[in-house]
């Protein structure tokens, strides 16, 4: 029963975070420099104990299908499974005093979230923007668009994460 | 054998990152180097389609300037046509054209469903695809300006090549004195390009005239590219010139396909004399 639960909200996070990067977030910029790819906040709450081929391979498939509507064959897959395999160490690396059972703010807090999301969130705008560009010509510019993207959707995961979860804490 | 696949499982899960990498790998090497091998790019049925949904439901909220433009363009249309007509009225009526070259030029008009100016390589979507005779390779136009090159089709969506693509170089020609040289986009800013080799000798100024030249196959001569915005002579030889693009990248809505029925004979030509070359 619970494992029932845990795939239908899996499947479910899928293709929400998929719908929403195509039809509202896709052509989102601000000042030409900074981008959006709130997807991947996908990958970023997959539950901690979800198998790890299963997170790969969703990862690789979520990026996938997105490079369809980018037209970046390969680059947003091969961002999105870097991170995917990258996640877990990252939380070993980052540490804890108390133990983490659950990838949102209310379980680990506000810093220890933002330390997590931002690292990830970096390698992967740093994979995307470099592979697009395919060479270190404007290497400054490039740079910039990697650290005003990776603040972007840092603070849009953020928000969703107060907008999504904060309320269901006091409510249990 | 057993400790084989027990080694095998134990690292199952760095295997797998491997392998998933390499494919993703393996797949952004060939979408760059064989430009026509692509088959899954937002020119694919399902992706255009959803791309077309999204766009239909925003295109709505453009109305009013899509027709500001298109009525701006037949006033250009109808200027051009009154001045040829007078032409043709003073020349005692006694010009024939060859009719091949006369028809030389088709236009196909489709929708842009999708559309990027962010990246160093932009793609375009556009509505149109091998069922409405589109064919990798053709010239897009725009009703101020150029606007890219054809680079897949499916039956009813093609991907095209921006302008703003650093790939993508157009011969040129400034219309004041025909000096010849290309334009390329620097990856920079979507509203300007270079235009490059042009001898610093030549006498332009800012505000001049750019055009498509006659020396290529995709693009109708004399199609408007932009004006010179700035100049400089940085270089010894040459100058170095932004051109100011006269097409808003940032707001495409309807374009034209350029269908140049001459040039597979152009082509055939082409080739033919490289090869009888001693």
């Amino acid at each position: 029963m619970n494992q029932q639960v845990a795939f239908i909200t899996f499947s479910l996070s899928f293709v929400i975070h998929l719908l929403i990067q195509i039809f509202f977030i896709h052509h989102l910029e601000l000042f030409g420099l900074a981008f959006c790819f709130l997807y991947i906040n996908f990958i970023l709450t997959l539950p901690l104990d979800a198998n790890r081929n299963v997170v790969l391979l969703s990862a690789f498939g979520l990026g996938l299908l997105l490079d369809g509507f980018y037209d970046t064959l390969g680059i947003h897959a091969f961002a999105c499974v870097l991170i995917a395999y990258l996640r877990s160490f990252t939380i070993g690396l980052i540490g804890s005093k108390t133990e983490i059972t659950e990838l949102a703010i209310r379980n680990t807090g506000l810093s220890w979230f933002v330390t997590y999301s931002f690292v990830l969130i970096l390698i992967h705008h740093l994979v995307i923007f470099f592979f697009q560009q395919f060479n270190f010509e404007m290497f400054l510019h490039t740079l910039l668009r990697v650290i005003a993207s990776s603040l972007f959707t840092l603070i849009t995961v953020i928000l969703v994460q107060y907008l999504l979860y904060s309320n269901t804490k006091n409510a249990r | 054998m057993r400790s084989l696949f027990l080694i095998l499982k134990s690292y199952q899960v760095l295997l797998l990152f491997l392998f998933l990498e390499g494919l993703s790998l393996a797949l952004v090497l060939q979408n760059n180097y064989y430009q026509n091998a692509v088959f899954y790019n937002s020119a694919n049925t399902y992706v255009g389609s959803v791309l077309e949904t999204s766009s239909s439901v925003e295109s709505y909220f453009g109305l009013a300037s899509v027709n500001k433009q298109l009525s701006l363009e037949n006033q250009r249309l109808h200027g051009e046509l009154e001045a040829l007509k007078q032409q043709v009225f003073r020349e005692n009526k006694k010009i024939r054209l060859d009719s091949a070259f006369l028809n030389q030029y088709e236009f196909a008009v489709a929708r842009v469903v999708n559309n990027t100016t962010h990246r160093s390589k932009n793609y375009i979507t556009i509505n149109k695809g091998f069922k409405d005779g589109i064919r990798p390779g053709m010239g897009v136009i725009g009703p101020s300006g150029i606007i890219g090159k054809v680079k897949d089709c499916s039956a009813h969506y093609s991907s095209v090549i921006s302008l703003l693509h650093t790939d993508l170089i157009v011969s040129a020609v400034i219309q004041k004195n025909d000096a010849i040289g290309r334009i390329q986009w620097n990856g920079k800013s979507y509203s300007t390009a270079k235009l490059l080799e042009i001898s610093n000798h030549l006498n332009i100024k800012k505000g001049d005239t750019v055009l498509t030249s006659g020396y290529n196959k995709t693009f109708p001569p004399n199609t408007m590219i932009g004006t010179i915005q700035k100049l400089s002579t940085k270089s010894q030889t040459y100058y170095d010139i932004d051109v100011l693009l006269s097409t808003s990248f940032n707001q495409l809505t309807y374009v034209y396909v350029v269908k140049n029925q001459l040039e597979q004979e152009q082509e055939i030509l082409e080739t033919d004399s490289l090869t009888l070359r001693p």
